[in-house]
C-alpha cells in the first residue's frame, strides 16, 4: 500500500507545469513548407530577439486547431497556407486586424486584407496549373496538353488526376476557377468530360502531382510551384500553364484573436512582408510569387506575367456559401463519373 | 482504514492550502506560490488567497476536509467513519465538478483578462488536482470499509482511480466531440438533422454490388475491418505456432521479421507498396513485362489497402497470440491424444478452443485497428473510402463540418460496439484457464505434419515478403531519389542526425530535437500505459462489480476513434478548463496512455483468464495483500502480456500520427509530425531516413525490455 | 517444528450468502472447537465450499457474522485474517520453486530470509519432501505437489487450515495415505482444521466432526460414529455409509420397545425411536445375518440371492425379500451362498434405527 501511495505522490508532482507564456515570445503556426517555416523563424529570432515557438501545421489541420482553441487560444500567428482557410478564419472571428498598411503590396495580396477587414493579409501567390509525367506521355505516344479542354480528351482515358474538392483547397480553387472561366454550367459540363479521364479524386491536394513526379499517374492538375519543386529535384515533372487562363491561390498571415503576444505578432507580420524576407524564400526552394511590390521574383518562379490570370473573385468564391453549394453540385453531378 | 484515511486527508490539507489551486504561469519550482504575493491571482496557493480575504471558495472543502479529520480521530465506528468518508468524498468530489464549470466563470475569480478585453479562463492547477486526487481515495477508502470489495482497500483504490481517469481522459473528451454530431447549424440541438446525416446513402449505401457506384463508407470500413481482422488473425496463429510449436529454423528471425512492421512509422509502409506494386513498382512492371499486359493502378483501392492493414496489424495479432498458444496447458492436449485423437483433432478440438480468448481478442484488436487506420487507406485508398479518412477530412478539409465527423464517428462506433458484443457472445461464460495452481509437466504437443507445413509456408512467405518490403525501405534512405534516381546518398542522414564536436557535442542534424522528445514522451507513456492497462484488465477479470460491461467498453472507446478524432476532442476538452493540458508534454502522454491502453486491457484479459483463479487466492490466504499477489504471483505469470503492452504502447507512441497531429506543439514535437510534414513537402529521402533510424532505436529499446523483463518459467527446459 | 497454540474456534452466526439472486448459503450456525478436524461432507453444490471462502475471507456474507477464535472477522479481508487454505487445484505458484512456495506466505509476512528458509524446509521435511527444494511444481507427481501445498499452508502456524477437497486430484490409493498424513500432522500440530469433501469414507477416515450439508443448509453435525449410528434422516442414513432405508410404520402401545411393521414383518428395536411421525428403518448391510435355515426368535424373512461378489475381506451381497431389496455385508464368509440360493435373514435388532422420513 504504502508503495502505491507513493507512486501516486509522484504521479502527482509529475503534473505541476503549464503553458509557459513569458514576455518575449510568440506562437507560430506555419502551413508553408518546412524548411522556409525553419528559415523564417531563425530569421525572425535573429533580428527580433524574440524567443520563437514554431510548429508546422497544414492549414487544414490549422483551422480545425483554431476554431477547438477559439475560448482559450495558444496560437499567436498564423503564417502561410492557402488564403481561403484564412478567409474561413476571419469570417468566423478567430483572427483579428494587423493594423499593417497594405498600401506598398500587389493588388491581390490587398484584395484578401480587404475583404477579411484586415485580419488576413496576401503573403505569396501561386497559380493553378497542369503538370505532366513526360516520360510516360514519350512511352505511350500521347500528345502533351495545353489547355484545361484538352483533358477532356478520351485519349487520356484513365490518365488524369485530381483532388477532391471535399477534402482539398487546391481542388476547390480549381472548381471555382473553371466556374469563373467557362460560367458554372458549361464548367461542370467539362468537370464532366475529364472526370471520365480521371483514375482518382485524392483526398490531399498536393498528391495528384506527387503521383505524377513518381510515374504512378500520367497527367495532374495543382499548383506550379509545387511542381517546379518536384522538377527541381530531378523528377521527368513538366508544368503547363493552360491556354485558357487559370486561376491562383493567395498565401496569407493571420493575427490569432486572443493572441497572448500580440505586439511581437505585430512585429512577425512586418517582418514576414518586407521585400528582404520575402526573398528569401526561394533559397530554400519556396517559388510562390512574393506579395510585395518591391520584392525580387525567383527566377524559377512561374512567372505571374506570363501566365494568364483569371481576376479571381476570393470574395464571391470564398464566401462560405458559394463553396457549399458548388461543393454539393460537384457531388452530385462529378464526384461518381470516375472510375 | 484510519490510517490510510490520515494519510489522505494529510495530501489534502497539504493541496488545498498550501499548493496553488490554479495552474501557474510561472515555474513552479520557484516557489513564489507559496511566500509571495505580487504574483496575480492564479498563481497562489489558498493560504496566499485566505490572507488576501478572497477565500471563499474554499470554504465547503476547508470544512469537510476539517470534519473528516476530526471523526477519524473520534468517531470509534468503522462502518460510520467509512460512511461519513463517502459521503464527504462525495460532496467535495461534486463541489470541485460545480465550482471548476459553473462558479469561477460565474464569479469571475477565476478568470485572467489580457490588455485588449479579451479572456482567459484559468486552469487547475498541481493544488486542485491533488485535492480531487486525496478526496477520491478517501471516497474509495469509504467504500472499502464499507465492507464491498471484500474490505480491500487496494483493490477498491484500482477501481476508483481507473474508473475516475477513464471518465475524464476518454469519455469525457469523447462526449464533447459524439455531442457535435446532434449539433445542427447555429449550434443547436438538432436530432434530425443527426438521422439525416446518420442515415444517409454516403454511409451505407450498397450501389457497389450491383452497380458501378461507389459504397458507403460504412460498408467499405466494415468489410475491410472484418477482412483484415481475419487476416491479422490467422497470419498471427500460424506465427505463433510456428515459433511455439514447431522446430522451424529460422524462429529467431521470423521473430524479429513479425515485430518491424510495428515498428514502422506510418506512410512508410505505404509508400515502399507503391514502389513495388504501383503503376510503375518493381513488381508491376515486372509482371507487365513479362506476361506482356498493360500497367495499371490495381494497387490503389481495397487490394492496397488491405495488404498495407495485414503488414502493419499481423505483429499486434502475433502478440496477442504468442502468449496465449505457449499458455494452454500440455496435459489437456495429452489427455486429447490419449484418448486416440490424433495431432490434428487434438488441435481443432481442443487447443484451438481454448485459445478463443486470444482469437477473439487478436480478431478485435485486428478490426478496430483497421477501422481507426488512416494512413494507409490514406495513401493507398484511391477511390475506396472508409471512415477515418472521411472522418479527417470532414474536420480539416475544405468543407468542415464537425457535425458530419461526429455523425461518422458514432457510425464507426456502432460497427465497433457490434464487434465488441459479438465477440462477447462468441466466447460466451465458458472457463478458459489453462495456468492453474497444478504444476503442469510435459510439452505441448507438436503440430500434425501438413499442418505444420501449411503454417510454416504461409510464414516463410509472408516474411519473405516482410523483408522484401523493408529492404526496399532501408535502401530508399540512402539513394537520391527512391524510386527515380538511384544513386548512393548519406545526405539524408547527414541532414536529419548530424553531430557536430566543435565545442563539445552539438546534436545539429534537423531532426535531433523531435527525435528527444518522441524518445522521452514514448518512454515515459509506455510502462504509465501498460499500468493503466493491465490494472484494468485485472479489475475486469477479477473483480465483481456493477456496471462492469460499460467500464470495459469505455475503456475500448478511444482506441475504436480514430485518432484524429481523438485528437480534436482532446483539444476541444483540454484546451479551457478546469484541466487545461494543451501545448504540454502531459497531454501527449495522456493521449498516448489512453489510445494504447485498450491494447494492455485485451493483452491483459487473455493472458489473465488463463490463471485461475485460485493463484491469487492462495496467495492472499497466504496472508499477501492484493499489492504483493499482483506484484509476486501475477506479474511473474504475466511476463509475456505485461512485454506486450509495454512494446506496443512504446512503439504506437512512437509511430502515431493521426492523434498526435493536433496535440503537437512547437517545444513538444514528435517524430511522426516531423516525418509527415517532410513527406507532405516531397522530401522523402528524410522521411525514409528518419524512419529508418527510428525502426533501429525502437528494436533497440525493445530488446532491452525483453532483458529486463526476462521470460516466464512455467515449466523447466 | 513448533507451534504456538494458537488454534482457534471458528463460529457462524446466522450467515447468509447470496450471489445475486442465487442462494449459495441459507442462514447457517455452527461452531468448531479449537484443535478439531472438521469436515464439511455433502453433495456438489450444497454450499460446503462456500462456507470454507466465507471462513477464509475470499466471499463476504451477505448477512450474519464470522467469528475465528474471540474475535469478528466477518469484515476482515483474506490477508489479514490468520487462516490459510489448501486448495482443490493446489495453486501452488508455477513460476516459483518449491522451496519459494512454502517460504512464500513467511515472507510476505515479513519474517526474515534466513528464518523464513529456516522454516520452509522445516515444513518440507514434515512432508517428506526435503531434497525437491528447488524444482518447479511441474517437476513433481500429483502427490507431491498436494504435500508442498499443505506445507505451503501449516508453515505459517494458521489458526485454522482450510482444505477444499485437497484429495480429489489423486488417485485411491494415494489419497488413503495422504489423508493419514494429514491427519497426523493436524494432530501432531494440533491446529483446527476445516475440510471439505464430498466423499463420506474420506470423511469418516479423518474428521473428529462432521457436518453434513445438503441443498445450502447443514443437516447434521456430529462425530463419524454419531452419524453413522443414529441418522436423523434418509439422507444421512444413505449419505454416510450405506444403508436399507425401508419404508415401516410404528405400532403404538408398546413401552419397552418400538415395534415396527414392515408388510407382515414386526420388529421391535430401541425404544427412543417411538415418537417419529414418518418412520423409515435403517438396516446398516452388516447389521444382516445370512443363513440357510430359520432361526428361532420367530422371524421368518427370506430371500433369494441376486448377486454375489467376493472382495477378499468381505462377502457382498443383495438379497431379494419381501422388504425389498437388502444390501447384506459378510464378514465372517462362514457360508458362501450362491446366487439364487434361498436364505434367511436375521437382523442385529439394537442396531437397527429409525430415522424421519
Amino acid at each position: 500500500m504504502n508503495k502505491f501511495k507513493y507512486g501516486v505522490a509522484v504521479a502527482c508532482l509529475l503534473v505541476s507545469s503549464s503553458v509557459a507564456l513569458a514576455d518575449g515570445k510568440l506562437n507560430v503556426v506555419c502551413s508553408t513548407e518546412q524548411s522556409w517555416c525553419d528559415l523564417i523563424t531563425s530569421e525572425f529570432e535573429k533580428e527580433t530577439g524574440v524567443d520563437v515557438s514554431m510548429i508546422r501545421k497544414s492549414t487544414g489541420e490549422t483551422l480545425a486547431q483554431i476554431r477547438a482553441e477559439a475560448k482559450n487560444p495558444k496560437i499567436d500567428i498564423w503564417w502561410g497556407g492557402t488564403g481561403d482557410p484564412h478567409l474561413v478564419a476571419a469570417e468566423e472571428d478567430l483572427t483579428q486586424p494587423s493594423g499593417y498598411d497594405t498600401s506598398k503590396l500587389m493588388g491581390w495580396a490587398r484584395g484578401m486584407a480587404n475583404i477579411s477587414g484586415g485580419k488576413t493579409i496576401g503573403i505569396y501567390a501561386g497559380a493553378l496549373g497542369i503538370g505532366y509525367n513526360a516520360d510516360l506521355i514519350a512511352e505511350k505516344n500521347i500528345p502533351a496538353p495545353k489547355c484545361w479542354k484538352d483533358l477532356a480528351d478520351p485519349v487520356y482515358h484513365g490518365e488524369v488526376q485530381v483532388a477532391s474538392p471535399n477534402s482539398s483547397g487546391t481542388a476547390y480553387t480549381e472548381l471555382a476557377t473553371f466556374v469563373q472561366l467557362f460560367g458554372e454550367d458549361k464548367a461542370f459540363e467539362l468537370l464532366g468530360q475529364i472526370g471520365k479521364n480521371v483514375n482518382q479524386y485524392t483526398k490531399s491536394g498536393s498528391a495528384p502531382s506527387k503521383a505524377t513526379a513518381r510515374g504512378e499517374n500520367t497527367i495532374s492538375i495543382g499548383f506550379m510551384h509545387d511542381m517546379v519543386k518536384l522538377a527541381t529535384s530531378g523528377f521527368p515533372m513538366k508544368i503547363v500553364s493552360p491556354c485558357e487562363g487559370t486561376g491562383y491561390e493567395v498565401g496569407a498571415v493571420s493575427i490569432i484573436k486572443g493572441a497572448r503576444n500580440l505586439e511581437n505578432a505585430k512585429k512577425w507580420v512586418e517582418f514576414g512582408l518586407r521585400p528582404k524576407t520575402q526573398a528569401l524564400a526561394a533559397t530554400v526552394n519556396s517559388f510562390q510569387v512574393p506579395s510585395h511590390s518591391e520584392s525580387t521574383v525567383p527566377p524559377e518562379s512561374p512567372d505571374l506575367a506570363s501566365i494568364k490570370l483569371i481576376d479571381y473573385d476570393f470574395a464571391t468564391y470564398g464566401s462560405s456559401e458559394t463553396r457549399k453549394r458548388l461543393i454539393d453540385r460537384w457531388n452530385k453531378e462529378i464526384k461518381n463519373i470516375a472510375k | 482504514m484510519r490510517r490510510t484515511g490520515y494519510f489522505w486527508l494529510l495530501i489534502g490539507m497539504v493541496a488545498l492550502f498550501l499548493l496553488p489551486w490554479y495552474a501557474i504561469e510561472t515555474s513552479f519550482w520557484n516557489f513564489s506560490w507559496l511566500f509571495g504575493s505580487k504574483s496575480s491571482f492564479q498563481n497562489k496557493s489558498t493560504f496566499l488567497h485566505i490572507y488576501n480575504n478572497s477565500s471563499v471558495i474554499y470554504a465547503p472543502l476547508i470544512a469537510a476536509l476539517l470534519i473528516a479529520t476530526f471523526f477519524t480521530w473520534r468517531l470509534k465506528n468503522d462502518v460510520s467513519l467509512a460512511k461519513l468518508y463517502v459521503g464527504i468524498s462525495i460532496f467535495s468530489i461534486g463541489y470541485i465538478i460545480i465550482q471548476a464549470f459553473f462558479l469561477d466563470g460565474f464569479i469571475h475569480l477565476a478568470i485572467d483578462q489580457n490588455s485588449d478585453g479579451f479572456k482567459y479562463p484559468l486552469g487547475l492547477g498541481i493544488g486542485g488536482f491533488l485535492t480531487c486526487v486525496s478526496f477520491l481515495f478517501l471516497l474509495t477508502t469509504g467504500v472499502s470499509g464499507l465492507g464491498k470489495g471484500r474490505g480491500d482497500a487496494f483493490i477498491i483504490g484500482i477501481i476508483g482511480a481507473i474508473l475516475a481517469l477513464v471518465l475524464v481522459f476518454v469519455f469525457y473528451p469523447v462526449s464533447q466531440i459524439l455531442v457535435q454530431a446532434f449539433t445542427g447549424e447555429e449550434q443547436r440541438l438538432d436530432i434530425g438533422h443527426f438521422f439525416n446525416n446518420f442515415l444517409g446513402k454516403d454511409i451505407w449505401s450498397l450501389a457497389c454490388l450491383t452497380s458501378s457506384n461507389y459504397c458507403g463508407v460504412a460498408f467499405n470500413s466494415l468489410f475491410l475491418a472484418v477482412m483484415t481482422g481475419l487476416g491479422t488473425t490467422i497470419l498471427g496463429l500460424a506465427f505463433a505456432l510456428v515459433i511455439t510449436r514447431t522446430n522451424f529454423r529460422g524462429k529467431k528471425i521470423l521473430h524479429i521479421l513479425t515485430v518491424v512492421p510495428i515498428i514502422t512509422p506510418p506512410f512508410v509502409i505505404g509508400l515502399a507498396l507503391i514502389l513495388l506494386f504501383g503503376r510503375t513498382g518493381i513488381i508491376t512492371d515486372f509482371v507487365a513485362d513479362t506476361l506482356d499486359i498493360s500497367k495499371t493502378r490495381w494497387v490503389y483501392g481495397f487490394t492496397g489497402v488491405y495488404i498495407a492493414q495485414l503488414l502493419s496489424f499481423t505483429p499486434i495479432a502475433f502478440l496477442v497470440l504468442v502468449g496465449v498458444v505457449e499458455g494452454i496447458s500440455p496435459s489437456m492436449e495429452e489427455a486429447s491424444q490419449t484418448l486416440n485423437a490424433n495431432a490434428w483433432t487434438t488441435f481443432k478440438k481442443v487447443s484451438l478452443p481454448l485459445m478463443r480468448p486470444g482469437l477473439a481478442n487478436a480478431f478485435l484488436i485486428g478490426f478496430i485497428e483497421s477501422i481507426a487506420d488512416f494512413g494507409n487507406p490514406l495513401i493507398l485508398g484511391g477511390n475506396f473510402s472508409v471512415l477515418s479518412t472521411d472522418i479527417y477530412y470532414s474536420i480539416i478539409g475544405s468543407s468542415t463540418s464537425t457535425s458530419k465527423a461526429g455523425t461518422l464517428a458514432i457510425v464507426l462506433l456502432c460497427l465497433t460496439l457490434s464487434a465488441f458484443v459479438i465477440q462477447r457472445a462468441w466466447l460466451g461464460k465458458k472457463s478458459y484457464s489453462t495456468i492453474t495452481g497444478k504444476g503442469d509437466s510435459g510439452k505441448n504437443i507438436e503440430l500434425s505434419p501438413k499442418f505444420s507445413i501449411a503454417c510454416q509456408s504461409i510464414t516463410v512467405i509472408w516474411a519473405t515478403f516482410t523483408f522484401v518490403v523493408y529492404s526496399m525501405i532501408l535502401f530508399g534512405s540512402f539513394v537520391k531519389l527512391w524510386g527515380y534516381d538511384n544513386s548512393f546518398t548519406m545526405d539524408h542522414y547527414t541532414r536529419s542526425f548530424a553531430i557536430s564536436f566543435e565545442n563539445g557535442i552539438n546534436f545539429v542534424g534537423v531532426a535531433w530535437d523531435s527525435y528527444f522528445t518522441t524518445l522521452i514522451i514514448s518512454g515515459i507513456a509506455a510502462p504509465l500505459t501498460a499500468i493503466v492497462g493491465l490494472a484494468t484488465a485485472y479489475i475486469l477479470v477479477r473483480q465483481r462489480f456493477a456496471f462492469k460491461n460499460s467500464f470495459e467498453f469505455m475503456t475500448m472507446l478511444s482506441f475504436a476513434i480514430p485518432g484524429t478524432v481523438i485528437g480534436v476532442s482532446y483539444i476541444m476538452a483540454f484546451n479551457t478548463p478546469p484541466i487545461e493540458l494543451t501545448g504540454t508534454a502531459i497531454i501527449l502522454i495522456v493521449v498516448f496512455i489512453f489510445r494504447n491502453m485498450p491494447v494492455g486491457v485485451r493483452g491483459g484479459i487473455a493472458a489473465m483468464s488463463q490463471l485461475d483463479k485460485s493463484l491469487d487466492e492462495a496467495s492472499i490466504t497466504l496472508g499477501a495483500n492484493s499489492f504483493t499477489t499482483v506484484r509476486r504471483v501475477i506479474l511473474p505469470l504475466l511476463k509475456p502480456a505485461i512485454l506486450a503492452a509495454l512494446v506496443y504502447s512504446f512503439v504506437r507512441a512512437i509511430t502515431s500520427v493521426s492523434a498526435v497531429i493536433f496535440l503537437v506543439s512547437a517545444e513538444h514535437n514528435m517524430a511522426t509530425s516531423f516525418i509527415v510534414g517532410r513527406v507532405e513537402n516531397g522530401e522523402f529521402g528524410i522521411g525514409i531516413a528518419y524512419s529508418t533510424v527510428l525502426i533501429f532505436t525502437m528494436l533497440a529499446v525493445i530488446l532491452l525490455m525483453q532483458l529486463l523483463i526476462g521470460k516466464r518459467r512455467l515449466r523447466s527446459k | 517444528m513448533y507451534v504456538k497454540k494458537l488454534n482457534g474456534t471458528v463460529r457462524f452466526e446466522n450467515v447468509v450468502k447470496k450471489f445475486g439472486n442465487f442462494t449459495a448459503l441459507k442462514q447457517m450456525s455452527l461452531t468448531i472447537n479449537p484443535g478439531e478436524l472438521v469436515t464439511l461432507l455433502g453433495p456438489s453444490g450444497c454450499g460446503k465450499t462456500t462456507t470454507l471462502r466465507l471462513v477464509a475471507g475470499l466471499e463476504a456474507p451477505t448477512q450474519g457474522k464470522i467469528f475465528i477464535g474471540d474475535k469478528e472477522v466477518t469484515h476482515l479481508s483474506a490477508t489479514h485474517r490468520n487462516v490459510s487454505m489448501v486448495f482443490q487445484s493446489y495453486a501452488l505458484f508455477p513460476h516459483m520453486t518449491i522451496l519459494e512456495n512454502v517460504s512464500y506466505g513467511l515472507d510476505v509476512a515479513g519474517v526474515a530470509k534466513v528464518e523464513a528458509i529456516e522454516k520452509a524446509r522445516e515444513g518440507l521435511a514434515l512432508v517428506g519432501l526435503i531434497g525437491m527444494e528447488k524444482r518447479l511444481p511441474s517437476e513433481l507427481s500429483g502427490g507431491q505437489q498436494q504435500r508442498v501445498a499443505v506445507a505451503r499452508a501449516i508453515v505459517l502456524e494458521p489458526e485454522v487450515l482450510l482444505l477444499d477437497e485437497p484429495l480429489s486430484n489423486l488417485d485411491a490409493k494415494l489419497r488413503r495415505v495422504v489423508r493419514e498424513e494429514i491427519r497426523q500432522i493436524q494432530q501432531k500440530l494440533g491446529f483446527t482444521a476445516l475440510y471439505v469433501t464430498h466423499d463420506q469414507e474420506e470423511a469418516m477416515a479423518v474428521s473428529d466432526q462432521i457436518i453434513v450439508m445438503k441443498d445450502t443448509e447443514i443437516v447434521q453435525q456430529g462425530t463419524p460414529r454419531d452419524l453413522y449410528d443414529h441418522p436423523n434422516s434418509e439422507f444421512i442414513a444413505n449419505f454416510i455409509g450405506d444403508a436399507n432405508v425401508i419404508d415401516c410404520e410404528i405400532v403404538k402401545g408398546e413401552q419397552q420397545y418400538t415395534s415396527v411393521m414392515i408388510n407382515k414383518i414386526k420388529l421391535e428395536i430401541d425404544p427412543k425411536y417411538k415418537n417419529i411421525a414418518n418412520p423409515k428403518l435403517v438396516i446398516r448391510p452388516q447389521d444382516v445375518a445370512l443363513s440357510n435355515k430359520p432361526n428361532d426368535k420367530n422371524l421368518h424373512i427370506q430371500g433369494v440371492v441376486q448377486y454375489v461378489a467376493y472382495l477378499g475381506s468381505h462377502l457382498e451381497y443383495s438379497i431379494d425379500t419381501e422388504m425389498g431389496e437388502i444390501f447384506v455385508i459378510d464378514r465372517e464368509m462362514k457360508t458362501f451362498f450362491k446366487r439364487s440360493s434361498h436364505v434367511f435373514l436375521d437382523f442385529n435388532l439394537k442396531n437397527l434405527a429409525l430415522v424421519n422420513h
